[in-house]
């Protein structure tokens, strides 16, 4: 199993197994990798508390396609392995400062989980978090040293 | 049904259906039929299955998609499974 560096340790309600939902004596329902990535990168940016998702490199891509004008992916954070019955997903979070991120990373599992398992049919087996940064508010940040603060005196 | 009519009588019912934004080329471009003269890309109909690749749209379960579809082209396949890939999701 992936190593637990990051990971919280939340516990989510055991996924139910639906054996037969996707593989039918009628035929086999496969649903494509990029599409469980979506699924999973929406479910978790709707999670208040969650501020961007991807690690560092990614990040710095997604600005230039942003900067570009290019459509920031969705799935950007997102890793995922699909089966023919089960899921896994990796997901790399930027959170916002203040959350709590063991709450946060279990709420995001708990959406995660749902959003996957109801519009996919496909059980998940685990979701590992993993996060990256804290997304500071203006008002946290440090001075800035480069000499062009207010003057203190008129 | 000669195999040319087939495929394109498939591929107008799973267009029809509602959770489907658009046939898609599956993996690689490999689930298609080569008619003269055309490539109809999303639906290959072999001797032992029918595989039919999909855009789906979202915010409905897939799976129910899934059987819609494979509801939908029952009817032209006879015995023979059919196979649905979800290749996408519409944004």
């Amino acid at each position: 199993m992936p190593s637990n560096s990051g990971s919280t340790t939340t516990t989510v309600p055991r996924a139910r197994t639906q054996n037969d939902t996707l593989v039918t004596e009628q035929g086999r329902t496969t649903i494509a990798d990029g599409v469980v990535a979506k699924i999973a990168g929406l479910a978790a940016r709707e999670v208040a508390g969650v501020h961007d998702m991807g690690g560092g490199a990614g990040r710095a891509i997604g600005a230039m396609r942003g900067m570009v004008g290019a459509e920031r992916s969705v799935t950007q954070g997102v890793q995922v392995e699909v089966g023919e019955r089960q899921a896994a997903v990796d997901l790399d979070l930027i959170v916002e400062y203040g959350a709590a991120i063991p709450d946060l990373a279990g709420a995001v599992r708990r959406n995660v989980i749902a959003a996957i398992e109801r519009m996919t049919g496909l059980e998940v087996t685990e979701v590992n978090v993993n996060v990256n940064d804290v997304h500071l508010p203006e008002s946290a940040r440090l001075p800035d040293s480069s000499g062009q603060r207010e003057s203190r005196v008129q | 049904m000669t195999d040319d009519g087939l495929a394109h009588a498939i591929a107008e019912r799973v267009r029809n259906c509602p959770g489907v934004s658009a046939l898609s080329g599956g993996p690689y471009g490999t689930v298609a039929t080569y008619l003269p003269g055309e490539r109809l890309a999303g639906v290959a109909v072999r001797d032992d299955q029918v595989e039919i690749a999909i855009v789906a749209k979202g915010g409905r379960p897939l799976y129910i998609t899934a059987d819609e579809v494979r509801m939908a082209v029952a009817p032209l396949v006879g015995s023979r499974p059919v196979n649905v890939a979800i290749d996408d999701l519409e944004d």
